[in-house]
């Protein structure tokens, strides 16, 4: 038997181990190693083929089930029926929201020097030359 | 109630608010669930607790289910996971184990290792012994050696049931082999009398 065979069974579904396994055991170390680990983790994790849950198993989930139910119907209907109205309501008061920011910072800016034909005339070279100085007309 | 219908169709008519499919779900998967818990916690009542949360869960989220997973490994899923995290909060250190084990419980539990035959209540002692050295392992390396060599799932399996990959899963069941070898070698080295 060759170790990986050994350890094929080891692994298998209800591993029975025969003479050529118990051969190849006394005379792997490595190989009674793992087979002392495999017989560990199933003696720890041993249970009835059969087990079931307790009688009255499905009443008590059953109870447990509507206990939730409950808990997440404890809200009062009209604020469920409010619901759908929610989100277009967060969206309406966003833009709300920026709309008086974007004003509040439009009047806040100090007010632009007003412009007017003369003081373009005054200042302008391009309308001076086009147009020529005061004095010239 | 049509106790022939697919698990997929009878999840469906649960999410629609059909409880009666719901039973029939429940019916269906609990001993397996329940059976899967009782490898981790030896008393039935935290298994029930472990196969009721699962059922809960399944309720609060079946209609969030998409069928690209089989149901099995989506339920699986949520039972390895529940599983996993009671695990997490009973973890325990080996050496606080090894520290608190008494040298007939040790030697016990060296000759079941050995295959020698026991009385039942010695028996009883080197299987507590067994659980409560498993329960020093991190529960997913744990998880995934129960569903590979208890279960007989494939690797493949295993990486659908607890939302991992095949290579993770060969990494963490190739590391809790490791940590089992060196537990199974500290027993019977010793022991408090």
């Amino acid at each position: 038997m060759t170790c990986r065979e050994f350890l094929a069974g080891l692994r298998s579904a209800a591993p029975v181990p025969g003479p050529d396994a118990r051969r190849h055991a006394t005379s792997c170390a490595a190989c009674a190693s793992q087979e002392r680990a495999a017989l560990l983790l199933r003696l720890g994790s041993e249970r009835p083929e059969d087990a079931e849950p307790r009688a009255g198993f499905e009443a008590r989930l059953r109870a447990r089930l509507d206990e939730a139910a409950d808990a997440a119907t404890e809200a009062p209907s009209w604020t469920r029926e409010l619901d759908p109205l929610v989100r277009p309501a967060l969206a309406l008061a966003t833009m709300v929201v920026v709309l008086c920011v974007g004003l509040y910072a439009r009047s806040a800016a100090p007010p632009p020097d007003p412009v007017d034909l003369a003081s373009l005339f005054e200042a302008d070279p391009v309308f001076s030359s086009l147009l020529g100085t005061p004095e010239a007309r | 109630m049509d106790d022939d219908a697919s698990d997929v169709s009878l999840l469906a008519r649960a999410a629609a608010g059909e409880a009666a499919a719901f039973d029939v779900l429940v019916r269906r998967w609990n001993n397996r669930i329940f059976r899967l818990a009782l490898r981790f916690f030896r008393r039935p009542e935290d298994a029930e607790e472990i196969v009721q949360e699962v059922f809960l869960k399944l309720h609060r989220t079946a209609a969030g289910y998409r069928s690209e997973a089989p149901f099995e490994h989506w339920l699986l899923r949520i039972a390895t996971h529940a599983c996993v995290d009671r695990l997490r909060a009973r973890r325990r250190r080996p050496e606080s184990v090894l520290a608190d084990v008494t040298a007939d419980a040790s030697a016990w539990l060296d000759a079941a290792l050995t295959g020698a035959a026991l009385e039942a209540q010695q028996a009883e002692v080197a299987r507590t012994l067994a659980a409560d050295l498993l329960a020093t392992l991190p529960p997913r390396d744990r998880m995934v050696l129960v569903l590979l060599d208890l279960e007989g799932l494939s690797a493949r399996e295993v990486a659908a049931a607890t939302g991992s990959t095949r290579a993770a899963v060969k990494v963490r069941a190739m590391r809790a082999r490791r940590a089992l070898r060196r537990l199974a070698g500290a027993v019977g080295r010793g022991g408090r009398s």
